[in-house]
């Protein structure tokens, strides 16, 4: 890979976690297409093949070919959220093309907007593919992860109309408790945009990467690094995911951000956040398990969702830089590919 | 009496500075700022209203900084968007109620039956992304209106109204008048006529008083 090209994405990374990044892709959105669309997914082809080695315990990848595989996920992931900030293709906005556009034309931009916006989550599941093993629980954890990519798809476009309407609907007797507890599950279901796909496709990954390493260390300490591992992404997962619904509350109620009982919506979210998180994981989890192995599955999960409720409390009472959760990220991962290396 | 003062607020954004130094005391009365296009009013009024925070300088409510205690001072401050944007499924009444909800203010059982100053209690159930532009904006200075605040902010209030619109609007600013401070945009400020308000223009990111004040205008 060229170096140009190394640094232009660690530039990517960096901006990613910087606050101003938002503004500087959004006056970039024709590079942000090109680079972000055009370039990072052939160039990130054989890195984002070398992470799943690195994560499903591979023997055959050298202690430097794990080191790649880890940083080229981080890269990946900086790099493709960093471009996705600044430019979501949505034919909604484009009102003066909706008016002469027919309707399965614009049924036809949805799917493409769909399949452009989750396209890691394929690379993920593509890559998945090309590591068959003879337990058969890589195939369950790819099923799992695409059952949840189309779901989550279909919910995303489900949802900007009909979800809503529904969860929300008029009373005159709700109680205040009621009504922002609906609200927050509203606001959650904006869980469904594309992007989330990517996030429950790492931690599909990871989990389908745990199962069978799992089953192949004795090592003790290898299981916990491989546990602390699952937790930082599981933390990451839900800051990523609030970040997500206070963007979006941010751009279409700026009058509730500013409220001063908002944090209250806040924590339900989480709560609901976690819950959902929880169920989604265990379903995966128990998908990439043989039928034999369901005590098994039951015991990671409920470990699973012990690391999940210290995520919540850790992203509810430490608000941490992106930077040092990345830091920390890299840091545990590396301890973790030593750990097993050794 | 309420006070919001802008001490020597800059506020930058993608790495030029809108705001220079904007120095302000606002005190219990009807204030209109005025200034071009993208001169950075709206800025000005996110910073005042602690949605944003300034690069540098402070905003003081009754003497204390906004910027360390929000939350606690957010019960005071109102602010009305110029877009307006709410989630398209709610209904009018489900999206008032959630508002005052938020505000901790206490909601009547029957919503509309005390304060309806435009007229949206035969639109209660009907969602927010079927109303028109008129309708939404209405709805939002409802809810704006109906939570009691100290400071209320608004951003180019009039647009989308129509004529009974704006003299509702006229009259519920006269009513509140003294009773906390307004601060608001507005390109067209002859819809507002008969409207005392104190004038200041917003001018290479330096905010001025003008020199037509609540008095000259009444004088006029």
């Amino acid at each position: 890979m060229p170096g140009f090209m190394v640094l232009r994405i660690t530039a990517a990374m960096m901006m990613s976690y910087s606050r101003s990044s938002r503004d500087f892709f959004r006056s970039r959105q024709k590079t942000v297409l090109l680079f972000g669309f055009l370039l990072m997914p052939l160039v990130s082809i054989p890195e984002a093949l070398l992470s799943p080695l690195l994560l499903l315990g591979e023997p055959r990848v050298g202690l430097w070919g794990r080191c790649l595989g880890l940083l080229s996920c981080t890269l990946l992931w900086s790099a493709w959220m960093a471009s996705q900030r600044g430019f979501v293709p949505s034919t909604r906005d484009l009102h003066a093309v909706s008016v002469f556009m027919p309707t399965p034309m614009m049924a036809f931009c949805a799917v493409m907007r769909c399949c452009i916006l989750s396209w890691p989550a394929f690379l993920l599941f593509a890559s998945l593919q090309l590591l068959r093993d003879e337990s058969g629980r890589a195939q369950g954890a790819q099923l799992a992860l695409c059952v949840v990519v189309v779901v989550a798809c279909i919910v995303s476009e489900w949802r900007e109309t009909h979800v809503a309407r529904y969860i929300v609907p008029p009373s005159t007797n709700a109680s205040d408790a009621s009504v922002l507890f609906r609200y927050a599950l509203s606001s959650v279901a904006s869980w469904a945009d594309p992007r989330v796909p990517f996030m429950h496709g790492t931690m599909a990954v990871v989990l389908a990467g745990t199962s069978v390493v799992l089953s192949r260390l004795d090592s003790s300490v290898g299981m916990v690094a491989i546990s602390l591992i699952g937790s930082l992404v599981a933390l990451l997962q839900l800051r990523a995911l609030l970040d997500l619904v206070s963007e979006r509350t941010k751009d279409e109620c700026p009058m509730l951000i500013a409220c001063p009982r908002y944090h209250v919506v806040e924590n339900y979210q989480t709560c609901i956040a976690v819950a959902a998180l929880y169920t989604l994981n265990m379903a995966i989890l128990a998908a990439s398990h043989d039928r034999t192995a369901w005590f098994g599955a039951v015991a990671a999960a409920a470990t699973l969702m012990t690391l999940q409720f210290l995520s919540f409390v850790l992203s509810r009472v430490v608000k941490f830089p992106r930077s040092v959760e990345s830091g920390v990220l890299v840091m545990f991962g590396l301890i973790g590919i030593v750990v097993e290396y050794v | 009496m309420t006070l919001l003062e802008l001490r020597n607020v800059r506020k930058g954004r993608n790495g030029r500075c809108i705001l220079w130094d904007a120095s302000v005391s606002l005190d219990s009365d009807i204030h209109l700022i005025e200034g071009v296009n993208g001169v950075g009013k709206t800025t000005l009024l996110e910073v005042m209203c602690g949605l944003t925070d300034p690069t540098s300088g402070d905003v003081l409510l009754d003497g204390h900084s906004l910027c360390s205690r929000r939350i606690r001072r957010a019960h005071r401050i109102v602010m009305v968007p110029a877009a307006a944007k709410f989630y398209d499924g709610a209904s009018v009444e489900f999206a008032i109620r959630l508002y005052l909800s938020l505000r901790g203010a206490v909601i009547p059982r029957e919503l509309f039956e005390s304060f309806d100053p435009f007229s949206l209690r035969d639109y209660a159930r009907v969602p927010f992304g079927d109303l028109s532009l008129g309708w939404k904006k209405r709805l939002m200075l409802h809810m704006a209106f109906a939570a009691k605040s100290d400071v209320l902010i608004l951003d180019e209030p009039t647009v989308g109204l129509d004529v009974e619109g704006i003299q509702c609007l006229t009259l519920l600013m006269t009513r509140r008048a003294r009773s906390g401070v307004t601060v608001m945009t507005c390109h067209e400020p002859t819809a507002l006529k008969g409207l005392p308000m104190r004038r200041y223009v917003l001018q290479g990111g330096v905010l001025g008083s003008v020199l037509r004040t609540r008095t000259d205008l009444t004088r006029e």
